[in-house]
């Protein structure tokens, strides 16, 4: 185990010095990011992008018509959001899942009434998970929205059982006052306020520099983790490879070192990546530190797989060279990292799902945007691994087999 | 004591005899040599025996292990320089041997030591801290010698340490091997260099295509060519390879005759004796005469002898 680690450790220094991988794998990538990022902002925020909404009112109180009236009707919200009523919850689910519409929002029947009793109740929220971004912006508004009433209903529930303690107000004039008090605070001016506070501070508008910052950190990934894949041509060239193999070291101790320095570089590189943009570019990669720990290590796995089954299906430094960088720019424009997949047409659409781009990025957005944590991520790091686990498999037998 | 025992070894690259079924032991202590000009099998002889390619057939063992069935613990056995200089040209020389002691297991104080220990026997010390692209050629090899030191091996082997390096790195090589084998480092070096082997080697196998074709040490070898000189004439103009013929008869005591564009090889006795008439022919010929030298029997007219062409043909 030593060995593996020592010889993955010596790629990583390796690496280090070289000025031109130096260039290549982080000065480039953080360029990039700052150049995309403030090239296109104008055109992501002057034109926000659409979000289609398919709605299911069972209940058609008071609380269901400010939601869909005032909150999604207000000023801020009425362009970007286009709501379609649909007639059953079973509806929903269908054209969510067809790609239809990027969130679908079911309010029960007597949902008004429940709140109004101070029962437990509930909005439901299906997101598509091809348009993670746009769902996100759904949940994130109907959640600020739950709150909010949540937060009135706590207040008068309190009031109420204050003034009844203290003999202030008599249980008759109690059924008088609640409906009362309930329209002063269904005022459409303060709910107006809701939805505009909704939009200001807690709904998340993707930035294109935050866009860019993981499309093109995760674009980059192939570009470290192929360099590393060179590294196994390039000892063979400089005859490390074979003072290697008359050294005491199992052939399986070489091929995991390399392996690991490939992930090494890699894991690194997308570290830095992301605090830099963090600190200098103000990216917010999400709240969770240990959903992006998850994510960066099943991206970098995955991205260390399918370089190390590009190195077994090529046969030297060249080759890897030419072809790594053009898989590279495919990967990332079919999966998302140039331009937002759900802007593509609906093959390329499902094409984008056999990248691990496609999934790193969902991933990630999930984090950024619709304020996900670990368990929101393990779909995605889940097929990340799997992708990894095939290419890793593959890879490695061909290498093996190639005699590395 | 062999440490070395090397029975019928084979190596067959697609129907081609690389190496064909050599045998023969390194005693301990002892610098033995393999000479043979380039393709000989040399550098095959030397990868099985470091268990980098596996023998067709046949079998070695180093200190009494297998190099096919133990080959783990024959490589904790062994210090190999290979031909090429297989070092990371952007790490330290320091680096470099940290590195390659970690690939044989060591660590900590006891790795540190050795470090300084070997720079210091190739007296690299000061410029330990440079990449190895900064280095001279021969100060790349003396790094390369140093990391096949570094495991304090039982057997060293050497597969032409010296290709291309100046005069004085190469004497300094050299130098420094024949001292490490004063203190009692086994040592298997191969070469075409004659020179090398002549002042390195006790016992000299010499190789030709695949085979050990005569062993022994210089002595015994010089015995198979017997008392014949080597007559090195130099000529400003082209010989003709008709000569051959003519210098012959006129002299019927040569043995062989090679003739080259503008050089002609004799092997015979009493080179001295006949050089007069050799000269006769030639000047009668035409040819240009720009040196002469007449050497005593060495491991350059053993492999003529032996094979009827230059070493570094």
């Amino acid at each position: 185990m030593k060995k593996i680690f020592f010889i993955g450790l010596k790629d990583v220094k390796i690496r280090a010095r070289d000025r031109a991988s130096f260039i290549m794998l982080l000065a480039m990538p953080l360029i990039l990011i700052l150049v995309l990022g403030m090239v296109f902002q104008p055109l992501w925020t002057n034109k926000p992008f659409t979000i289609n909404v398919a709605v299911f009112n069972g209940d058609k109180g008071e609380f269901s018509k400010i939601l869909i009236e005032d909150v999604f009707g207000s000023t801020e919200l009425k362009d970007m959001i286009k709501i379609q009523f649909l007639k059953s919850e079973e509806e929903i689910v269908k054209e969510v899942r067809e790609g239809k519409f990027a969130a679908g929002i079911v309010i029960k029947k007597g949902f008004s009434e429940s709140i109004m009793k101070g029962e437990n109740t509930k909005i439901e929220v299906y997101g598509d998970p091809e348009q993670t971004i746009k769902a996100g912006v759904v949940k994130n508004i109907v959640e600020s929205f739950t709150l909010e009433v949540l937060k009135r209903r706590i207040m008068m529930e309190t009031t109420l059982h204050f003034l009844r303690s203290e003999n202030l107000i008599q249980p008759s004039e109690i059924q008088k006052l609640v409906p009362q008090w309930l329209s002063e605070i269904e005022n459409k001016d303060d709910l107006v306020s809701v939805s505009k506070e909704t939009e200001k501070k807690n709904t998340k508008n993707p930035l294109a520099m935050e866009y860019y910052a993981v499309g093109m950190g995760i674009m980059y990934l192939l570009f470290a983790t192929n360099s590393g894949a060179e590294t196994i041509f390039e000892e063979k060239r400089i005859k490390t490879f074979d003072r290697i193999k008359v050294a005491p070291v199992s052939e399986r101790e070489i091929l995991g070192g390399k392996l690991f320095g490939i992930f090494l570089v890699a894991f690194l590189q997308f570290v830095i990546i992301i605090i830099f943009t963090s600190i200098f570019y103000k990216v917010n990669w999400g709240n969770s530190i240990l959903g992006i720990i998850i994510m960066v290590l099943s991206a970098v796995l995955a991205f260390s797989g399918l370089s190390t089954l590009l190195a077994s299906l090529t046969k030297s430094e060249e080759q890897i060279g030419g072809i790594g960088p053009a898989l590279a720019m495919i990967l990332a424009f079919l999966g998302g990292a140039m331009w937002p997949v759900f802007t593509f047409p609906k093959w390329m659409n499902i094409a984008s799902k056999f990248t691990p781009n496609r999934w790193a990025l969902d991933g990630f957005f999930k984090l950024m945007y619709d304020g996900g944590g670990v368990i929101s991520i393990l779909p995605y790091a889940f097929v990340l691994l799997i992708m990894a686990s095939i290419f890793f498999f593959i890879g490695v037998f061909r290498l093996r087999l190639k005699g590395v | 004591m062999n440490i070395v025992e090397v029975n019928g070894l084979t190596k067959i690259y697609g129907g081609r005899k690389a190496v064909d079924s050599i045998s023969f032991e390194i005693k301990q202590g002892e610098v033995f040599g393999l000479l043979g000009p380039n393709g000989a099998g040399k550098t095959t002889t030397i990868s099985m025996l470091s268990c980098l390619i596996r023998p067709t057939s046949g079998d070695a063992f180093i200190d009494e292990k297998s190099i096919i069935k133990e080959p783990m613990e024959v490589k904790k056995r062994i210090g190999v320089v290979p031909q090429d200089i297989a070092l990371y040209p952007t790490l330290s020389a320091r680096e470099n041997l940290f590195f390659w002691g970690e690939m044989y297991g060591m660590s900590g104080k006891k790795l540190r030591k050795r470090v300084d220990e070997v720079l210091q026997i190739v007296s690299l010390t000061k410029r330990s801290g440079d990449p190895i692209y900064k280095y001279s050629g021969g100060m790349k090899r003396r790094i390369n010698i140093a990391v096949g030191l570094l495991p304090s091996p039982k057997l060293l082997i050497l597969d032409e340490p010296t290709v291309g390096v100046d005069p004085q790195s190469r004497r300094n090589i050299l130098d420094t091997l024949k001292e490490l084998n004063e203190n009692g480092l086994t040592i298997l070096y191969t070469s075409h260099y004659m020179e090398e082997v002549e002042f390195l080697c006790n016992r000299i196998g010499i190789m030709d295509r695949g085979k050990i074709i005569a062993l022994g040490t210089k002595d015994e070898l010089r015995l198979l060519v017997g008392e014949r000189d080597l007559l090195k004439i130099l000529t400003i103009n082209e010989i003709p390879k008709s000569l051959a013929e003519t210098i012959k008869k006129k002299a019927p005591e040569i043995n062989k005759v090679e003739i080259f564009d503008s050089s002609i090889e004799i092997l015979t006795l009493n080179g001295r004796k006949i050089l007069p008439k050799i000269l006769e022919v030639l000047l009668e010929s035409g040819v240009n005469i720009k040196s002469v030298e007449v050497r005593e029997p060495n491991l350059e007219s053993v492999f003529l002898h032996l094979t009827g062409k230059k070493l570094r043909d």
